[in-house]
């Protein structure tokens, strides 16, 4: 790796959007979803790591843990500067069921997170061109946003190039 | 929602009279369990924020431990109660309590999950006992969860289920001693449904 090896930090819940080479990395995905979006054309890209599925009815509790309002927020941010929604692509990584026996809740989160993703991201029109989700292990998901590679590196089990 | 900028020392202190009263407990449980004289230092108390639990451990760092969910009896107060160890203590866990050399075991098979999930047992039946003592209320803890990955990582579903409703944690972080070894070890209380408010509410009833 030759890359300026700065890295950016996507906290549970936040979004953080990019337009230098930079490394976007989320710590530690279990059940949350990390969802790369780029535009190999003007290499302005995005993460987002996401903590729970749709958001609920409520304005007041409208907040980028949820899929809905973090990817539609970052698409228009990407779209602000310069995207166009065509030429977005995205890659995602995530979703694990952490533990064999929860409450259906909790069992179902990760999944649950991805079936949201997926389908905001059709409504979209973006393709998903890469992915490495659900399992039952976490993930450290790194995005080289000067030639779109995403590294996981996945707990004790492993690492590997999306 | 509840305003925890507002957690003075008081309750900083309350807590960590509850942490140090659990430790007595699990000390006790421990040094029976396994005929060693096995300490648990006072524990440190911190309140965070829930999406910083992890950056607290180290967020790469790869922990063992189990995850129990906890509720009074009559309903008002439940949460998770996430107790565990950066892997390296969880392997000397091991050793303790299957009556090996210290550094034996390499990694953790079915036997060392069983040795783990007892520990943290003891761990949490100390929290519940502890505050039976010192807030008077029967918390009862569900079997336990055993888990074996990030720390960051394991803390996501139980975020999720908690961040609609609760912003914070309570940590307990404390240190395991004996004679050949001594590990850090984590109890974390994940409060839900407004349940830190009525913990806090009984915090200050009964020794305000």
């Amino acid at each position: 790796m030759n890359e300026e090896e700065i890295v950016t930090s996507v906290g549970i819940g936040e979004y953080k959007i990019a337009h230098n080479p930079t490394i976007l990395r989320a710590m530690g995905l279990g059940s949350c979803v990390g969802v790369f979006l780029f535009d190999e054309k003007i290499k302005v890209s995005g993460l987002a790591h996401i903590l729970l599925p749709d958001s609920p009815n409520d304005p007041k509790k409208r907040s980028s843990k949820y899929a809905d309002v973090a990817l539609r927020e970052m698409i228009r941010e990407m779209e602000e500067e310069g995207c166009k929604g065509e030429n977005l692509k995205a890659k995602i990584a995530g979703g694990a069921q952490m533990f064999d026996f929860m409450d259906n809740e909790m069992l179902k989160i990760g999944e649950r997170n991805i079936r949201s993703v997926r389908s905001i991201l059709d409504d979209e029109n973006i393709p998903i061109i890469a992915e490495d989700v659900g399992e039952n292990y976490g993930r450290t998901m790194e995005a080289y946003t000067s030639d779109e590679r995403v590294h996981l590196r996945c707990g004790n089990n492993g690492e590997k190039w999306i | 929602m509840l305003d925890w900028k507002r957690l003075d020392d008081f309750y900083i202190d309350a807590f960590k009279e509850l942490g140090n009263i659990g430790a007595g407990h699990a000390g006790s449980s421990l040094s029976e369990l396994t005929g060693k004289d096995i300490k648990i230092a006072v524990p440190q108390v911190k309140i965070l924020e829930i999406g910083d639990v992890g950056e607290e451990v180290g967020e790469d760092v790869i922990v063992a431990g189990n995850i129990t969910s906890v509720k009074d009896d009559v309903g008002e107060i439940n949460g998770y109660l996430y107790t565990f160890f950066p892997e390296e203590g969880a392997l000397r866990i091991i050793d303790i309590l299957m009556g090996m050399d210290m550094g034996t075991t390499e990694e953790i098979d079915e036997m060392g999950r069983s040795a783990i999930s007892e520990v943290s047992n003891i761990l949490a039946s100390s929290f519940c006992d502890a505050c039976a003592d010192f807030l008077d209320i029967v918390l009862l803890p569900d079997p336990p969860l055993f888990c074996n990955d990030m720390s960051s990582a394991l803390i996501d579903p139980i975020l999720a289920s908690v961040a609609e409703d609760e912003e914070v944690v309570v940590a307990f972080l404390t240190r395991f001693e004996c004679e050949e070894f001594g590990f850090d070890c984590y109890l974390v209380f994940f409060p839900k449904s407004g349940g830190l408010e009525k913990l806090l509410g009984l915090l200050e009833e009964m020794h305000g």
